[in-house]
């Protein structure tokens, strides 16, 4: 049966082989008739004696395989899972290092250290192929904004913290007053009691070393992102044939000391004239 | 029965009055704000003389005869914009001067961009500022102008002063930090363990809005929650909600400051306090503040948080000159040029300090053409922000 389905087949592409051998082939027909040729020669090795039973060998082989590579693939699959269940579990092991009591002054350190060490590692993998220094570049990127928003949540968590404590100051000293019998009597009263508490908080932690180290390093970590980003604008830049922020500084630079250069040179001139 | 010691009923009944009266308030409020409002600052006529790049000199028109021979010449600081000393009529520091007598020149540095990020101090001094008071003197045929600086265009002066002191009769500074070695204020403190290398190399040039954030942050409780409140308790009164705006209008009008100036600016003076101690190299040369001999007038307030006291106080004990004087008023940064109150101590003031140091009539000035003819509305930015 196999051998007079090749026949009809052999027989139909052969009238396509049969062109004019003296045309030129296009590539696509070249590979075509490489492709044919091929799917031939595999039929005709299963239209041999003996074929057919190796064959019929080898489906009965095919579930068997199957299963092998499944297992195979299952095994890779619960390896890698294990591997994040393992990380997973590290995240959980550094997060208790801070005691979730205090989760609010601790939330950021937990979230830097997990950050570090368990999801910037993906974003250092090295890159490969031609376009692997744009997908580091890229990867860069990402990760300096990542630690961006965390440095600047951070921030903004020391910022809050004058209004939450003036605002428990406050409702101490409004118990005091209402034990006493001097509440406030207008909601004016109430926020200049609360701005004066809260300008007194503020003072402090901005002249406290947490606070200016905190800032010291926000600033840093912004302008670590703001470099990165301007690389990666760079790139696109030059895919679109854009001068890049470097270029551009590198002649300005050059105007600027021509520009200063002249100055002299007209200072001297005028002075010689004179 | 007990009186009770809080009358409940009585804060409930003020509370519920004070939530009728504000909401009439913002009803008012919210239709004023929908009117036309005048909210035009830098009104104040004047002449475009000379220009280089980015920087004009403005010379005011005058509107009195002139008091004394010798021009002024106002330096304004490269943070904010010198349309603060002309906000309004009739709170006008440019004003005060003119009807005063004085011939008044003011510096505009306009709006750095990024080419202009390698310009150094020694470019802003000895380039721009000698150039334009080479040109005032040529005008005036006069050896000597009075030079007045505004916070750090108070510091240049001062170095300009050093370096040039045979083009500079008087010198009048005005919270001006020339000692940056203290704690009084924040922005001493913080700016000591900033990295400005990094942040020049990224940024170029210092981005006028971060450094308005800066500003913010020194004091968040006042500048950006109960001056809001002030606004909105006053938003329906006509003239306070015009004036309110104005000065927003001023305040958020931040050009960027070069890179180059910003890291000298914060490395020798934050960081090395090096002007105070006559250390301070300019253009290649040291900046000695001995060499400070002609009369200098020194204000500063005593609520400064920006530029406080402390690091404006020295500066007249430092200088050669004998013929010096502190004037130090009950005001804030910005309070010396806008509140009501200084504006009749401060422009009196310096009038008279100058004139009693001015030696002769004033001569008729050279007639030239202005390099470009401004109208009063022409230098009205409605985007600008402050100086």
């Amino acid at each position: 049966m196999i051998r007079m389905w090749t026949d009809a087949a052999s027989a139909a592409f052969g009238s396509r082989g049969g062109m004019d051998p003296s045309k030129k082939k296009d590539r696509f027909q070249a590979a075509l008739d490489a492709s044919t040729s091929t799917f031939f020669a595999v039929l005709s090795a299963m239209g041999q004696s003996g074929s057919s039973d190796a064959l019929l060998k080898s489906t009965a082989a095919f579930p068997q395989a199957w299963m092998k590579m499944a297992n195979t693939a299952l095994q890779a699959f619960s390896d890698l899972q294990r591997l994040w269940v393992e990380r997973m579990s590290r995240i959980h092991a550094s997060t208790q290092a801070y005691q979730f009591e205090n989760l609010d002054e601790n939330v950021f350190k937990i979230w830097n250290e997990v950050y570090e060490k368990e999801i910037r590692p993906y974003l250092r993998v090295p890159q490969l192929g031609p376009a692997r220094f744009y997908q580091e570049r890229f990867n860069e990127t990402l990760d300096a904004f990542n630690r961006f928003q965390t440095v600047l949540g951070e921030f903004f968590r020391l910022l809050y913290l004058p209004v939450e404590k003036s605002l428990d100051i406050l409702q101490e000293t409004l118990k005091q007053k209402a034990e006493a019998g001097a509440l406030p009597k207008t909601s004016k009263e109430f926020y200049q009691e609360w701005i004066k508490i809260l300008e007194g908080h503020f003072m402090t932690l901005f002249k406290s070393e947490e606070y200016t180290g905190i800032l010291k390093n926000t600033l840093d970590v912004m302008e670590e992102f703001l470099e990165k980003r301007k690389r990666l604008v760079s790139d696109w830049a030059r895919l679109f044939c854009l001068p890049t922020q470097d270029e551009m500084d590198a002649l300005y630079k050059e105007i600027y000391l021509l520009k200063k250069r002249l100055r002299v040179l007209e200072k001297r001139t005028s002075s010689g004239q004179r | 029965m007990d009186t009770p010691k809080i009358s409940v009923d009585l804060i409930l009944e003020k509370l519920a009055q004070e939530a009728e009266a504000a909401r009439r308030k913002a009803e008012k409020g919210s239709s004023i704000l929908l009117e036309a409002l005048d909210t035009t600052i830098a009104q104040t006529p004047y002449d475009v003389v000379w220009e280089e790049d980015r920087v004009r000199l403005k010379h005011y028109r005058p509107v009195a005869p002139p008091r004394m021979k010798t021009p002024l010449l106002v330096v304004y600081a490269l943070i904010n914009r010198e349309t603060m000393l002309d906000l309004q009529p009739g709170r006008s520091v440019v004003q005060g001067l003119l009807q005063n007598g004085i011939d008044l020149y003011m510096v505009d540095w306009g709006y750095p961009t990024r080419k202009d990020r390698f310009l150094t101090i020694d470019d802003h001094v000895n380039g721009y500022m000698d150039t334009m008071v080479d040109f005032i003197r040529r005008q005036h045929r006069v050896p000597a102008l009075n030079l007045m600086g505004i916070c750090m265009g108070g510091t240049f002066s001062v170095i300009y002063a050093a370096l040039h002191p045979e083009k500079v009769k008087n010198l009048v500074t005005t919270v001006t930090p020339t000692h940056f070695d203290t704690d009084q204020g924040l922005l001493h403190i913080w700016m000591k363990g900033v990295d400005v290398d990094k942040m020049v190399d990224t940024y170029g040039n210092m981005p006028g809005d971060l450094l308005n954030l800066g500003f913010l942050l020194l004091n968040p409780a006042r500048l950006m929650i109960d001056k809001y409140v002030g606004f909105f308790e006053n938003m329906d009164n006509r003239a306070v909600v015009e004036n309110f705006i104005r000065m927003e209008k001023w305040i958020f009008d931040s050009p960027d400051v070069p890179g180059e100036t910003f890291r000298q600016f914060i490395k020798d003076g934050y960081q090395k306090n090096l002007l105070i101690q006559s250390r301070m190299e300019v253009g290649g040369k040291g900046v000695d503040l001995k060499k400070i001999r002609m009369p200098v007038l020194n204000f500063y307030g005593r609520y400064d948080h920006l530029v406080p006291p402390d690091a404006c106080a020295q500066l007249t004990k430092t200088v050669g000159s004998r013929d010096t004087e502190d004037v130090c008023l009950d005001t804030g940064h910005i309070g010396i040029y806008v509140s009501s109150k200084c504006q009749k101590e401060f422009v009196p003031k310096i009038v008279d300090w100058l004139a009693k140091r001015d030696d002769g009539k004033p001569v008729q000035q050279k007639k030239t053409r202005p390099a470009r003819k401004k109208s009063r509305k022409a230098d009205t930015r409605e985007n600008a922000s402050p100086a």
